[in-house]
């Protein structure tokens, strides 16, 4: 083997040939273990060889960190360039990207990458196309060979010896092209000599994003109206960009595929830029990253089938474009219905009505006694007692008896005696004079008045003491109806009747639920039914699963899985199935079930009649006995409104008599006379 | 046009799982193989070795294995061995020599085949290559084959495919002239190997980069004789 030296004069020993192109040939550097050697077939010419010397002054780490970028020239030991040293590129972790975006070869090579994944290696290969766009570099030969990704999701560039390098004035063009990732303006145009811009580039990247997103379809193939079967180069020529929603090409995206309604406002938009027809102003890899990077974190998992992943601004775009979740979603909606079915919510609704003209009870409110009560009759004055007369006949008794005995003085003529006898009856007889006898009756007034207002405020303390004992009982009476009152509680009642029937409306409703569960049972029956014959029409044949050969499947056979019927975990104990094949099998089978369609219409109708009609019984059933306890509710809250009514009544009249009382006892208070 | 273009197409959910699990533009390949009995002998060994090469050789490129798809029609009397397989899940078949040569049935079955598939992936909304039609014969027709060659002109016309025919010793080189509208080929000895390592090296160019303004065909001097 020829001996190939560096530009520091060290040899480099050649290892182990990794691979052979049609240019040259790469092999291991046993003295490290981080490079290998690219060494052409033929010698490069001097045009060839002053590429690769600008390749290699244009490296910088950057530059390697994300392509196998050539860092050292390698000569023969006549000085003549033959080939050069680069990063490796480990081939048991990075695979061509296509290996990662084509599902089939997903599911071998990169079997936990989902569309989060997806979105993260997309968002890479543009961070890669910035670091070679911003020193003015161009890939060329744009295409899914020469990007490989890795476990990590990291991408790297490899054959870079062809691409577009500018250095100084001098531009390096890229004589190859991929005729599937070339630009419309390019198309049919020879690359040898030509002269890229980053605008061809970029029609490329938008293709390796559209890749990634869109499950490996290309954006160019879709269904043409016209029944055209043009390749992928042959569309973008005629810029037929099947996906658009802006312009009308007269062709539409394929079958049950992801399409730009799938991806937020932003991403639309760059594509519809990048595909447009104008093959201007395409966006650029620091546009892509952005989008990619705000796409990443509103990634979301489908709600209804956790391998969807999608962004959480539009509905699970995978759930509508995929036939088998088409049929999840007629199960719900496509069920034969009944003809002669209860409208439940009009029930309910009419039922409903009576429960809502039932006036809502609030909480009783103490009427107020509005009259002004008048005080009870006070105790009567108590007569005067009759004067006694002023006119006392002891003093003219007096008088006459002194007038004899001074007349009888007189004839014993003790004259002194006669004229004290007279004085004596002078006295008496004035006694009853008309001023004296005046006087005396006043007094005597005065005194009868006294004792009667005695007599009167005697009465009234009796009185007081009387109406304020009755308003005590009057208290404590009101006391009790008011706690009557409260017993009756109509509001609390209310609430809980109220929900009682709520409850029962409830499970009037969940009834619905039940009635498609039990539906949804039978039809997932039948659909497992027609799935398995459907299945069955998919005999094994060679060549139906990789590596499944002649042999193979006559032992399949002779163990009775002869369909995809029969594909199950079991096949792993069928001779010569390994564990490789078994999962190749079931993904056989999974992949053919995923286009399986069911039609529910193709449920016998009476099967699924009998289930509703078991569940109208039902219905029927909880309605009556709705109906039943919305009259006894009505009844309920008349009842209780009665009663209430009642106590307010009660309530009131008794505050009536306690108002009297207690304006009685005011009076009474107030009045001078009670004071004593 | 003709009513054959609305004939009824079957529905094949199949077509929509292989689509979705590999959505790569593809280039069907129809092998139109001559099993009749002068091939027996070493002539159908050769040939059986060349298929399990083809096999192989297309399979080592990930890329173009997606992307191509064979189908074989023998003749001798004609038989469809194989419908349209993608290369990733190819495997070679095991000819046995037979009866005469039906030539001209055997392009009319074929031709029916692959306008079907065609159909299925023009519905699919999978890009199409130019398919292949590769015809191997050693004797001369033994039916009426003037409607065959109509229908190989026709769709050369309108590149609805590329036919290519190749007589091994024996044949009548005459005949294929007027057949197909290319050049035949002449199979120089038994190099079966060499042109089927050739025909998967050409279909190879499906998957990989090119200088753009012309693709051309690679040289089939390995095998044919010139």
């Amino acid at each position: 083997m020829t001996t190939y030296v560096d530009p520091s004069g060290r040899t480099v020993q050649l290892g182990r040939e990794l691979g052979v192109g049609g240019q040259g040939a790469v092999y291991t550097v046993p003295n490290d273990a981080g490079v290998v050697a690219k060494i052409y077939l033929q010698p490069p010419d001097a045009r060839a060889t002053r590429k690769l010397d600008a390749l290699v002054r244009a490296a910088d780490p950057q530059l390697q960190s994300v392509s196998a970028w050539p860092q050292t020239l390698l000569r023969d030991p006549k000085g003549g360039v033959r080939g050069f040293l680069m990063p490796l590129v480990p081939s048991a972790e990075y695979h061509e990207l296509h290996m990662l975006y084509r599902p089939g070869a997903r599911k071998q090579h990169f079997p936990k990458a989902d569309w989060r994944f997806l979105v993260h290696v997309a968002r890479n290969v543009a961070r890669a196309f910035a670091v070679l766009h911003a020193r003015g570099h161009l890939m060329g030969d744009v295409s899914a060979r020469n990007v490989m990704v890795s476990h990590q999701g990291v991408v790297r560039f490899i054959d870079t010896d062809s691409f577009q390098v500018q250095v100084g004035t001098e531009v390096f063009t890229c004589p190859v092209g991929t005729a599937e990732f070339t630009p419309p303006e390019l198309q049919g145009k020879g690359f040898g000599t030509l002269v890229r811009d980053m605008n061809h580039d970029l029609f490329g990247l938008a293709l390796l994003v559209f890749h990634l997103l869109f499950e490996g379809r290309h954006p160019y193939a879709g269904v043409h109206a016209d029944g055209g079967t043009p390749s992928p180069a042959e569309a973008i020529a005629k810029d037929l960009f099947a996906y658009s929603l802006q312009r009308q090409a007269g062709v539409t995206p394929p079958p049950f595929t992801l399409t730009l309604k799938g991806l937020p406002e932003g991403l639309r938009t760059l594509f519809e830029r990048a595909f447009a027809p104008t093959h201007a102003g395409r966006p650029t890899a620091v546009q892509w990253e952005a989008a990619l990077a705000e796409l990443f974190t509103h990634i979301t998992t489908c709600a209804k089938n956790a391998a969807h992943q999608h962004d959480r601004r539009v509905s699970c775009p995978w759930c509508a474009s995929l036939p088998s979740n088409a049929g999840a979603a007629t199960a719900k909606t496509g069920v034969p219905g009944s003809a002669k079915r209860i409208d439940v919510e009009a029930e309910l609704n009419r039922i409903w009505r009576t429960v809502q003209a039932v006036p809502v009870p609030t909480a009783p409110t103490q009427v107020p006694v509005t009259v002004r009560p008048a005080p009870l009759p006070l105790p009567a004055l108590p007569p005067l007692d009759t004067p006694r007369s002023a006119f006392q006949v002891s003093s003219v008794l007096w008088g006459i008896t002194n007038v004899v005995l001074a007349l009888l003085s007189v004839q014993t003529g003790v004259w002194w005696l006669t004229l004290i006898l007279v004085g004596f009856a002078w006295y008496s007889f004035s006694r009853n004079s008309a001023p004296v006898r005046e006087k005396r009756r006043v007094a005597q007034l005065d005194q009868l008045k006294q004792r009667q207002h005695q007599t009167y405020a005697a009465l009234l303390r009796q009185s007081l003491t009387q109406y304020q004992g009755e308003a005590q009982t009057l208290r404590q009476q009101l006391d009790q109806a008011s706690r009557r009152l409260d017993a009756v509680g109509a509001p609390s009642k209310y609430r809980q009747a109220i929900h009682a029937l709520e409850g029962l409306r409830t499970q009037l409703r969940l009834l619905e639920l039940e009635e498609e569960r039990q539906v949804r049972a039978l039809l997932e029956r039948h659909r497992k039914s027609a799935l398995d014959v459907f299945l069955s029409k998919f005999v094994i044949a060679p060549g139906t699963v990789n590596g499944i050969g002649a042999s193979l499947v006559a032992t399949l056979h002779a163990s009775g899985i002869r369909t995809a019927k029969d594909v199950t975990s079991n096949v792993r104990w069928v001779k010569g199935v390994g564990p490789k094949r078994q999962q190749d099998l079931q993904d056989w089978r999974e992949t053919l079930e995923q286009f399986f369609q069911f039609d529910p219409a193709q449920v016998p109708r009476h099967e699924v009649e009998a289930v509703r009609a078991r569940v109208e019984q039902q219905r029927a059933a909880q309605l009556r006995q709705l109906e039943g306890a919305v009259a006894q509710f009505v009844r309920d809250v008349l009842a209780w409104r009665q009663a209430e009514q009642t106590a307010l009544q009660e309530i009131h009249a008794l505050k009536v008599e306690l108002a009297q009382r207690e304006k009685t006892i005011d009076v009474i208070q107030s009045s001078p006379l009670a004071l004593n | 046009m003709t009513g054959g273009d609305f004939s009824q197409l079957p529905y094949d959910p199949f077509a929509l799982a292989e689509f979705a699990d590999n959505p790569e533009p593809r280039c069907p390949v129809l092998l139109l193989l001559d099993n009749s009995g002068s091939m027996s002998g070493e002539k159908i060994k050769q040939l059986n070795e060349g298929l399990q090469l083809f096999q192989q050789d297309l399979a080592s490129d990930p890329l173009a294995a997606a992307r191509c798809e064979i189908a074989i029609v023998s003749f001798g009397p004609v038989r469809q061995v194989m419908d349209f397989t993608s290369a990733q899940h190819f495997t070679a078949p095991h000819l046995q020599p037979d009866g005469n040569t039906p030539l001209g049935a055997a392009i009319t079955q074929g031709l029916e085949m692959l306008r079907r598939r065609k159909e299925t992936i023009r519905q699919g909304g999978i890009g199409l290559y130019r398919p292949w039609v590769f015809l191997i014969t050693d004797g001369a027709p033994t039916d009426a084959w003037r409607h065959a060659a109509e229908e190989v002109r026709k769709g050369e016309e309108s590149k609805a495919f590329a036919f290519f025919s190749v007589g091994v010793q024996g044949a009548d080189m005459s005949m294929l002239r007027q057949l197909s509208t290319r050049e035949p080929l002449s199979l120089s000895g038994l190099k079966f190997r060499e042109l089927f390592q050739w025909l998967s090296a050409s279909l190879k160019s499906v998957s990989q980069s090119t200088p753009g303004d012309k693709v051309a065909l690679q040289n089939p001097s390995g095998w044919a004789e010139v």
